[in-house]
């Protein structure tokens, strides 16, 4: 039954899937806005030379700006992934399980009727659809978390050892990635066990759901 | 959220990105142009694009290491297409805006030749050519659908060129 469980969070997740790619989609769209508003205020009003120096934006050709906009356009990217990833966790965790229980209580005739009353069918694509959703769901996640690493470390390394060591900056990605690694070695290995338990899932429940019918069908 | 949501999301985005491609820009860095004697900064654009141009230039007379031109210092002057000519003395940031004849670029032209290199790809061109003045390449108005602008330094400056447009 704590795969019914299982189940029913994986559902959620596949669900929140559709969450989380719209909080990215819409936080690319803010960027691509306030990129556009940026270009089209260096042309009609003039470039702000005089803002604390100057950036480069993300999108488009190298227009100049305020460091204060591309810092923008960085925390709305990434505020889009934290809130995203926050989302669908947080989606997972409150899932109410356990609503077998009662029927349960009632001893073999609930359980009986508690898997005549389960759709099969959705039941498996929920599962399928989930291992893909899983898999998506933490590329993104670790690239994220990647991306976001660099920009925080060149920053960070831009103005301390950045003035001694400049060529060094060209490290950063390499050591953003190990760093990375190693903060979620244990989630990524969380997350290969977790695909495997979806496959074993997968198949367990397959063979269930024919065993089931079967012997529904036999009893009729 | 549904998935239809998130498809006009998407859609919404695929409508926006390219929005980007309007805007374009075209520099040229102070560095390669220290102490030049005359130059021609020329500004060439397809007519549909609407263009900022800021010419910052820095008379070079008051600094210690001045590159003469010509065995003395020169006076340092910048005159417009129209040959207006003004004299220059501080540090002083020309901006013109270069308006745009047509509003979207159905019959694009490409041409290219001294100080410029226009096609649809690259609407928006800017160089400086050194040791010349503006009639050794004048082509102004020679090439229609592309609009050419010469503003011509002499004397001793430091010189950048940045150019950013719009068009449809």
């Amino acid at each position: 039954m704590r795969t019914l469980d299982d189940v029913k969070r994986y559902r959620e997740l596949a669900s929140a899937m559709v969450d989380f790619v719209a909080i990215m989609v819409v936080s690319l769209i803010a960027v691509v806005v306030l990129t556009s508003l940026q270009f089209v205020a260096d042309v009609v009003y003039g470039s702000p030379n005089t803002l604390n120096g100057q950036a480069l934006l993300l999108f488009g050709p190298p227009f100049p700006a305020s460091p204060w906009i591309f810092l923008g356009e960085l925390v709305i990217l990434f505020s889009g992934l934290i809130l995203g990833v926050y989302w669908v966790d947080r989606r997972v965790r409150i899932t109410k399980v356990g609503g077998w229980k009662g029927a349960l209580d009632e001893g073999a005739p609930g359980a009986i009727k508690l898997l005549s009353n389960i759709d099969w069918d959705s039941m498996l694509g929920s599962v399928s659809l989930a291992r893909v959703s899983y898999l998506f769901y933490a590329l993104i996640k670790v690239v994220g978390y990647f991306l976001l690493t660099t920009v925080v470390l060149s920053f960070v390394f831009l103005f301390s050892l950045g003035f001694l060591f400049p060529a060094a900056l060209s490290y950063m990605p390499f050591l953003s990635l190990v760093i990375v690694l190693l903060f979620t070695r244990k989630s990524i290995a969380d997350g290969f066990r977790r695909l495997r338990s979806l496959d074993s899932l997968f198949w367990d429940l397959r063979w269930f759901a024919s065993e089931f019918k079967r012997a529904e069908f036999n009893q009729t | 959220m549904n998935l239809r949501g998130l498809l006009l999301l998407l859609l919404l985005l695929a409508l926006l990105l390219p929005l980007t491609s309007i805007f374009h820009s075209a520099a040229v860095s102070e560095a390669g142009y220290a102490g030049i004697g005359n130059s021609v900064v020329v500004v060439a654009k397809e007519n549909y694009v609407f263009a900022r141009v800021q010419i910052v230039v820095q008379p070079l007379e008051n600094n210690t290491n001045v590159v003469v031109h010509g065995g003395q210092i020169q006076p340092t002057r910048f005159t417009f297409p129209n040959g207006t000519s003004v004299t220059v003395d501080q540090p002083t940031t020309f901006t013109i805006i270069l308006s745009n004849e047509a509003i979207i670029g159905v019959s694009a032209s490409s041409a290219g030749g001294p100080g410029y290199n226009v096609s649809p790809d690259n609407p928006l061109s800017v160089q400086v050519l050194p040791g010349q003045n503006a009639t050794s390449s004048s082509v102004v108005g020679a090439i229609p659908g592309i609009d050419i602008f010469q503003y011509t330094l002499s004397g001793d400056y430091e010189l950048s060129v940045q150019a950013l447009g719009m068009s449809l």
